[in-house]
């Protein structure tokens, strides 16, 4: 009888996982994160090397990376010395350490960042140190960097220039 | 490499060895490789510059293999490929673009619709 009301209690858990996460403290957004964090380490090149990122803080390494998923749009201003992955849209003024812009993702704006990988679409202005572009990204508009690398297949128009 | 594409097939070639100067304009059919300093134009099939070559004017060409230096406008029109030691400053056209890191562009970019990939798929 005891055992059979456990595993009810079990079964239960397994169906509603949204509505059993809310008293689970110990265990903090566990879907989310897990599965974004194998691409965010091929997506920060900055997180191994950190050395000589133009006086910009170097990011906390235990700030969470924050995700603006497919299908989400934001239009505004971020302020963060952490990690932004756009899988979505964005519009706006972005001041970041690092950002990277999936397949998916759209960014349009006037972006300061040390490290920035576009895998999808890019319009605008960008200051950063490191730049990555991608072999299906697009990218137009002013751009400023330290270093670059374009894999092939990426399209980049508009202004370049290398800060020294 | 680019010695073996040179010496096998001499015909529609230019080689410019280093320390080389070269002023005026140049049409090469085939393979224009250089090591050394040119100013002026230069339209090729295949332009490959070494890490000493450095060209200064109005350089055309299907496939561009750099590795070192092009000043002024720049023209791929199939695959622009910058090395880690090239540098690219000016106004560059290109169908296809990859750049290594260290690799140095600067200036406008436009895309233009080449005859398809030089070689490969995207």
């Amino acid at each position: 009888m005891f055992i059979n009301k456990k595993r009810n209690d079990e079964r239960e858990k397994m169906a509603t996982p949204t509505e059993n996460s809310q008293p689970l403290v110990a265990e903090p957004e566990p879907a989310a994160p897990d599965m974004s964090m194998p691409d965010m380490d091929q997506g920060y090149p900055a997180n191994g090397n950190g050395n000589g990122n133009g006086g910009m803080k170097p990011a906390v390494n235990n700030l969470k990376p924050s995700i603006i998923s497919e299908g989400f749009e934001f239009i505004g201003e971020i302020r963060s010395n952490g990690y932004l992955t756009i899988d979505g849209t964005v519009r706006g003024t972005l001041s970041l350490h690092s950002i990277q812009i999936g397949v998916t993702g759209v960014l349009d704006g006037n972006v300061t960042c040390d490290t920035m990988n576009v895998k999808g679409n890019f319009a605008g202005s960008l200051d950063c140190r490191d730049l990555t572009i991608g072999s299906r990204a697009v990218t137009d508009g002013k751009v400023s960097f330290k270093s670059i690398t374009i894999q092939r297949g990426g399209v980049v128009k508009g202004e370049l220039k290398k800060k020294p | 490499m680019e010695a073996v594409l040179a010496d096998s097939n001499q015909s529609g070639c230019l080689t410019v060895g280093e320390g080389v100067v070269l002023n005026g304009t140049f049409v090469v059919p085939d393979i224009a490789s250089v090591s050394g300093s040119i100013e002026g134009d230069i339209t090729a099939r295949e332009l490959i510059v070494a890490s000493s070559g450095v060209i200064k004017g109005k350089v055309t060409a299907e496939i561009i293999d750099l590795r070192g230096e092009i000043h002024d406008t720049l023209t791929a029109k199939k695959s622009l490929f910058i090395r880690s030691t090239g540098k690219a400053l000016g106004s560059v056209q290109y169908a296809e673009i990859e750049i290594e890191k260290g690799g140095d562009l600067q200036g406008s970019l436009q895309k233009i619709d080449g005859d398809g990939p030089a070689s490969g798929t995207y």
